[in-house]
């Protein structure tokens, strides 16, 4: 038998780390709500009250974040078979904290046919014309059903329709 | 009026000329969303709420729903069997043999014994849920608020405990969800909790917020940063005219027994709080893989392997609405969301369900008898219009899944500050799914948990702030012994290998029912 250790692969030791934090995250989160449940109940802990859930539901929320923090730091996670990419995650939010933001303003049609163009390029599409057109046809035509034909309000915006 | 009278007037609603245009609106729509990669039904209805929002007529809506519910799961098999890629862990056990079977150049075989399947599985499973809902609904009017909020525990505990991998991951997604619930202002007094000083949080969270953003929000999120591994090939059809090459006289001879006892397991299973249609689609793929004579083939690309679990999965649904529409409990996610829908329109489920708007329920179990008709005529002679749909380029896709799950949250909010807050919880949904934990539990915690709290007050109320109230009445201490109970099963072959005396160790650590929502 060998003792040699396993090198260990970075994608491993990155998850890894990656559930220890997130655990510490956890109960950090917890123990501010479990705070804040505490401070509001002011005392007024009684079966009946509203202020009892609130507490209940915070030490659950430590205690369970605490077996996942030492259960992070037992075992060892499986490495993941790829490894993720941040870049276009954090494009996505990117495009849609943009399309939310015009969303009043440009009204629904434009911003979405924006989103539509933007949001493709940072998945993967590299066929412009083709993402163009969509973005085109679908905004339109999801704004005039649903504003014509079940009249839900969407902001129109600059688009005079 | 007895059972098939009622049932009569029910047809006599929905075979009018306007439900049955809703009908079929419904199973189209729900189909279509429903076959897009990665979209379970749950989503699929979520998505789909804001279509309905101006739709005045209940019962034009709910058999609406009732066909995207449909619709959605047909679809959903669709996806699993030509693309290996599971809507929701249901459709796990159905992608496993369905795929391999599409590679082995079947793929019709499989699109057909799943569709019929759901067809037998679907007429058979509505029909117990006509005979059994309303006496469920009468014993459900003895109910008292301890027995709910046994029962609220027990459904949630389920869900957490059975579907998937790791308990302690299930109840951090679990609490997480009951803190969503709790946000806003209290029921009973009034009073603001975890609000935080802001006004935009006192009409607490929006559960239709909450599901776009985990499901629709994170899943797009989850495929972004994964870009260039996923299954983009989607098995061609087998050419030849639309009548042949469905099912041989062998693949029949198969198939029939797998759908009949998947329908007995996915019922029953659905019916119980037991966290909807994941357990019973995998017990019924482990039991045809049992029994099966070739178990060789298992893996390969068996029959039996898509006939029972998709039979499994669609009798689950339909047993997932006796406690739905009898009690007002959902017990899987995509029960919460028809929850939700049930009570934007200001409907309460319940055992009152059946006294106040029993033309609404008979209606609505009528037209889960026409969707299951029409999805059959609809599905299988359509299907190259819905592998079209398949090869919708995934760019394209999910900028459209991102455009319709802004616009379903801000069409039903009307604010663009919860656009945001659902791209938030997405943004948790994306973490969750990375570092692998649940989704359902999150859904049911918000819907259960506010429900079981209230309940608890109301019981303790009543009981004069007697604690004793929830373990002297036989039936509520029976359902939270369920509760405890359901968090043992998976770990029952750990506990039995341990008492007689064997390495534990050789044992899986808990049973796996489904890989992930």
């Amino acid at each position: 038998m060998t003792t040699e250790a396993v090198p260990v692969r970075p994608s491993e030791t990155s998850r890894r780390t990656g559930g220890v934090v997130l655990a510490a995250v956890l109960v950090l989160v917890g123990a501010f709500l479990l705070w804040t449940a505490v401070r509001e109940a002011d005392g007024d802990l009684g079966l009946r009250s509203p202020r009892l859930a609130p507490v209940v539901v915070s030490v659950a929320w430590v205690a369970i974040a605490v077996a996942y923090l030492i259960a992070q730091l037992r075992t060892r996670e499986t490495p993941p078979e790829e490894k993720p990419g941040w870049l276009s995650p954090a494009g996505v939010v990117a495009c849609l904290v943009g399309f939310a933001v015009a969303l009043e303003y440009a009204g629904f049609v434009v911003s979405a046919a924006v989103f539509v163009v933007v949001v493709s390029r940072v998945l993967g599409s590299r066929h412009l014309v083709r993402d163009a057109v969509v973005a085109v046809v679908l905004p339109t035509a999801v704004y005039l059903a649903f504003t014509r034909l079940l009249d839900i309000f969407l902001p129109a915006g600059v688009f005079p329709l | 009026m007895n059972v098939f009278g009622d049932l009569l007037s029910g047809f006599g609603t929905v075979l009018s000329p306007e439900y049955l245009l809703y009908a079929a609106i419904g199973v189209t729509l729900g189909t279509f969303v429903g076959v897009l990669p990665g979209i379970g039904p749950a989503l699929t209805i979520a998505l789909l709420l804001p279509v309905t929002f101006s739709l005045d007529d209940p019962i034009g809506t709910f058999i609406m729903f009732a066909g995207i519910y449909y619709g959605a799961m047909y679809g959903g098999s669709t996806t699993s069997i030509l693309l290996n890629t599971p809507g929701e862990s249901a459709s796990v056990a159905t992608a496993i043999e369905g795929y391999q079977m599409a590679r082995r150049g079947r793929a019709k075989a499989a699109l057909a014994t799943a569709a019929i399947g759901s067809f037998v599985a679907g007429t058979i499973s509505t029909l117990l849920l006509s005979l059994l809902a309303q006496p469920v609904a009468r014993l459900a009017s003895t109910f008292r608020a301890a027995d709910y909020f046994a029962l609220a525990l027990l459904a949630m505990v389920a869900v957490t405990a059975l579907v998937g991998r790791s308990v302690v991951r299930g109840l951090m997604s679990l609490v997480f969800g009951l803190f969503l619930g709790l946000v806003g202002i209290d029921a009973l007094t009034g009073q603001a909790r975890f609000t935080f000083g802001t006004m935009e949080l006192l009409e607490g969270v929006d559960i239709v917020v909450v599901i776009v953003g985990l499901f629709a929000i994170g899943e797009t999120l989850y495929v972004a940063s994964r870009l260039r591994h996923l299954p983009e090939h989607v098995h061609p059809l087998e050419p030849g005219s639309a009548r042949h090459g469905w099912l041989t006289r062998d693949d029949w001879r198969r198939s029939w027994g797998p759908w009949l006892r998947g329908t007995a397991v996915g019922f029953p299973f659905g019916a119980l709080p037991s966290g909807g249609a994941d357990v019973p689609t995998f017990l019924s793929y482990t039991y045809e893989k049992h029994r099966a004579r070739d178990r060789a083939e298992f893996g390969k690309g068996a029959i039996e392997g898509v006939a029972g679990p998709e039979a499994a999965n669609n009798a689950a649904f339909s047993g997932v609405l006796v406690p739905l529409l009898t009690l007002g409990i959902p017990t899987s996610a995509t029960a919460a969301v028809m929850l939700a829908a049930f009570q934007i329109f200001n409907l309460q489920p319940g055992p009152q369900l059946f006294d106040t708007s029993p033309e609404l329920v008979w209606a609505l179990i009528a037209s889960l008898y026409v969707g299951n008709v029409l999805l059959l005529l609809l599905n299988l002679p359509l299907i190259r219009v819905w592998v079209k749909v398949l090869q919708i380029p995934r760019p394209i896709l999910y900028a459209g899944i991102l455009v319709f799950a802004t616009l379903g949250v801000y069409a039903a909010t009307g604010s663009v500050n919860q656009v945001f807050m659902a791209y938030a919880v997405g943004v948790v949904g994306f973490g969750m799914r990375h570092f692998d934990f649940p989704i359902a539990p999150v859904i049911l915690g918000l819907i259960l948990g506010p429900m079981m709290e209230v309940q608890f007050r109301r019981a303790l109320l009543v009981a004069n702030g007697d604690l004793s109230t929830f373990v002297t009445r036989p039936l509520t201490a029976v359902l939270l012994a369920c509760a405890v109970l359901a968090f043992v099963v998976p770990y029952l072959p750990r506990i039995v290998a341990r008492l007689r005396g064997r390495d534990s160790r050789d044992e899986p650590k808990k049973l796996v029912f489904a890989e992930d929502d």
